[in-house]
């Protein structure tokens, strides 16, 4: 009867496959699926470099170090659940929460505190999608959209990238700041158009940001901040080609400053991209450009001189701009050796924010052991105004995904 | 406020632009699944030996077919250990959607595709793999070239973004190519109807010549010695069996020739077949009586259906 039964079993597979039933897979690995059609699913992964360093402080000073911590990315535990088709609309619930395997140095004690700089769970993803002919609707709290393909095409996306400090916990900074800024992880509502032949479009608006590490009093953001992002992509005869755009405009009322001056704060910027891949070649470039848009994170704000600044009579937006360009080439589909250059740069302005220039060279080697243990070396040389030091520092790491 | 209207139109013009440099909405899958899996006709890759299209092919007897195709993988644990070369749903996928498209396809045109699979990996983890390739009719013989086998999708990069909102990566496949042999190496188990093409005196591994009657031959021959060997006492019900099977077989070859008629009423539509409303509910009676569907997917369905009256 063994056969039978199996024949019947591919009959029956058969039928369905007729009704077109095949679902996607889901990318994660472990899976757990209900009769009813719901399906939950648990991945991520958890990485730790070792990091040799040597930084040169403003005014002169040095320093060495030897540390252990993560790379650009913190450990990153998703769940998901997704429902059943019902009335031409899926839905789906995600959660990441992002444990760091890092502490500060200089203190011990595994919680959040002042100077910890890490070992808290940062929750980044919290969202819903609702999907169907239409498109999708997306909102809660993911990785925005503003230059968003940067970061994840970054080849220091699984490496270390620069440095923050020498004693520092939490993660690398990869080219946040050397190349573009931080999307950050935002509450937004999006819609984004089904895939029409490689072409995506997403809009949404966005929470808005007010100045960091002032009193909620100072500033009015009495808009939300808005974000699109365009991308297409198309293969030809032996490789593929992605190009991405995307615009973010935010408007901010500055009530109050240190310096005595108020007035209205509009950021705004655009970026486009490439990717290109070729056999074993992969060559991404990267370009923003704008005004009050800072440096490493989103328009830190007049209290910091980063995206803009107030004098004693006014405020005024400072001009952004950056990018980056990566070269690699992949053996065997599985060792990625790459060299990046990049950086994020600001004008003076006369209301006092100063002119800041940061750039970083980074050469890399990624292998891929197997399909869930990959092993990397990067060497890491940078010059920051921002951070106020010049850094070269090589990391050797490992990640575990599942 | 007072900026919103003028950021609105500096944002929408930049969007719109781009939309408009987009390619046109144009969907020409007879099978698609996300953004990595999808069966369709495309030109062929060479046009120096015309196939013998439209072909009439029996969509059960391809599926079978292609399920027998093996290759031996050797590694330290598995010395000498035959693998198909196609899960089995991905044979049925297959089978069924070649045949109704090269009942169709024009002398100049190959099916194209590209399907995945599930298997247990590491600690039970789920492995999932992409193969992809081509299959035209010539010679009086189903042709496939494989052109990536088993692929591994960048699953680092897809956790990545799967953690940053997006859902998906999308991969471009290779289809293989008449001209050219792919990475595929394995050596294929001949026989039963089942063989590689011969080019230059030499054998291309990555080209199966299938004579799809005598491989569906073979499958069933070996159901009926398995079938005998399992034993006397269960004959009699293993021949109840085998009878309901070849009528389900024979009810499953007149919905895919209705399917075929429909297709080709309604070329250009995307192979979606046009039923009127009495033969869509027909049809889902039929599978309800079958037991293929359950009454509360019956009554759903059926709901449905009369909505388009």
């Amino acid at each position: 009867m063994k056969l039978i039964k199996r024949t019947r079993l591919a009959a029956a597979i058969g039928t369905a496959a007729l009704a077109g039933a095949l679902c996607a897979p889901a990318n994660a690995a472990i899976v757990l699926g209900g009769d009813n059609g719901w399906e939950v699913s648990y991945g991520g992964f958890i990485n730790l470099f070792y990091t040799q360093s040597d930084f040169e402080f403003e005014g002169g000073a040095s320093e060495d170090s030897s540390h252990l911590n993560e790379g650009l990315l913190p450990a990153f535990h998703t769940l998901t659940a997704k429902s059943p088709e019902i009335g031409g609309l899926k839905g789906t619930a995600q959660i990441t929460f992002a444990p760091d395997s890092s502490t500060d140095k200089r203190k011990r004690l595994n919680k959040s505190g002042v100077l910890d700089g890490g070992s808290e769970i940062d929750m980044r993803e919290v969202f819903f999608n609702v999907s169907g002919d239409f498109g999708t609707i997306s909102a809660g709290r993911t990785l925005s959209l503003y230059q968003r393909q940067a970061i994840l095409k970054d080849m220091t996306l699984f490496g270390m990238g620069a440095l923050a400090g020498p004693d520092g916990g939490g993660t690398g900074l990869g080219r946040i700041g050397f190349g573009y800024v931080y999307p950050d992880f935002r509450t937004r509502f999006t819609y984004k158009t089904p895939d029409i032949n490689g072409f995506n479009l997403e809009v949404g608006i966005f929470d808005p940001q007010e100045p960091i590490g002032v009193a909620s009093n100072t500033a009015e953001t009495d808009t939300p901040q808005f974000q699109t992002e365009a991308t297409y992509t198309h293969g030809f005869e032996g490789g593929s080609f992605n190009v991405w755009f995307g615009l973010l405009w935010q408007e901010e009322e500055i009530t109050s400053s240190a310096a005595g001056g108020t007035g209205d704060i509009e950021s705004f910027g655009w970026n486009v991209g490439l990717d290109v891949k070729f056999g074993g070649f992969n060559v991404v470039g990267h370009y923003y450009d704008g005004e009050a848009l800072g440096t490493l994170l989103f328009n830190l704000g007049p209290n910091t001189l980063d995206g803009s600044a107030c004098s004693v009579t006014d405020c005024d937006e400072a001009d952004n701009n950056g990018g980056y360009i990566q070269g690699s080439y992949t053996f065997n589909g599985k060792t990625k050796v790459g060299v990046s250059w990049g950086g994020s740069f600001q004008d003076d302005n006369t209301a006092g924010a100063p002119e800041i220039d940061n750039e970083l060279w980074t050469v890399g080697v990624y292998h891929d052991v197997n399909s869930w243990l990959k092993v990397v070396a990067e060497y890491n040389e940078h010059n920051s105004d921002f951070l106020g030091h010049d850094t070269e520092s090589f990391s050797v790491g490992a990640f575990v995904l599942w | 406020m007072k900026n919103t209207m003028s950021m609105i139109c500096r944002l929408l013009p930049a969007a719109a632009l781009f939309a408009a440099a987009g390619p046109a909405c144009a969907d020409d899958d007879l099978y698609k699944s996300g953004l990595n899996q999808y069966i369709r006709l495309a030109e062929q890759d060479s046009t120096d030996v015309p196939n013998q299209h439209p072909a009439t092919l029996d969509g059960q007897a391809v599926s079978d077919a292609l399920s027998i195709i093996q290759v031996w993988e050797k590694n330290w644990f598995k010395p000498n250990e035959a693998e198909k070369v196609f899960s089995t749903s991905q044979a049925q996928l297959l089978g069924q959607y070649i045949a109704l498209a090269l009942g169709t396809a024009t002398p100049g045109q190959d099916v194209i595709f590209a399907l995945a699979r599930t298997d247990k990996g590491f600690l039970g983890m789920r492995d999932l793999t992409y193969t992809s390739g081509r299959a035209f009719f010539v010679n009086g013989k189903l042709n496939v070239i494989i052109g990536e086998y088993r692929r591994a999708p960048d699953r680092f990069q897809e956790r990545a973004n799967s953690s940053a909102g997006i859902e998906e990566v999308r991969y471009f496949f290779a289809h293989g190519k008449r001209t050219k042999p792919s990475d595929f190496k394995l050596a294929v188990v001949s026989g039963e109807g089942i063989d590689t093409r011969a080019v230059g005196g030499s054998k291309r591994r990555d080209w199966f010549e299938i004579d799809v009657r005598q491989a569906a031959a073979a499958l069933a021959a070996r159901a009926a010695q398995e079938n005998q060997a399992a034993g006397s006492a269960d004959a009699e019900a293993v021949r109840q069996e085998a009878a309901r099977l070849a009528q389900e077989r024979r009810e499953l070859r007149l919905e895919m020739a209705r399917m075929r008629r429909d297709m080709e009423q309604g070329a250009g539509q995307n192979g979606a077949a046009p039923a009127t409303v009495e033969q869509r509910l027909k049809s889902l009676d039929e599978l309800r009586k079958k037991g293929l569907i359950s009454d509360d997917e019956f009554a759903r369905k059926r709901e449905e259906i009369l909505k388009d009256l």
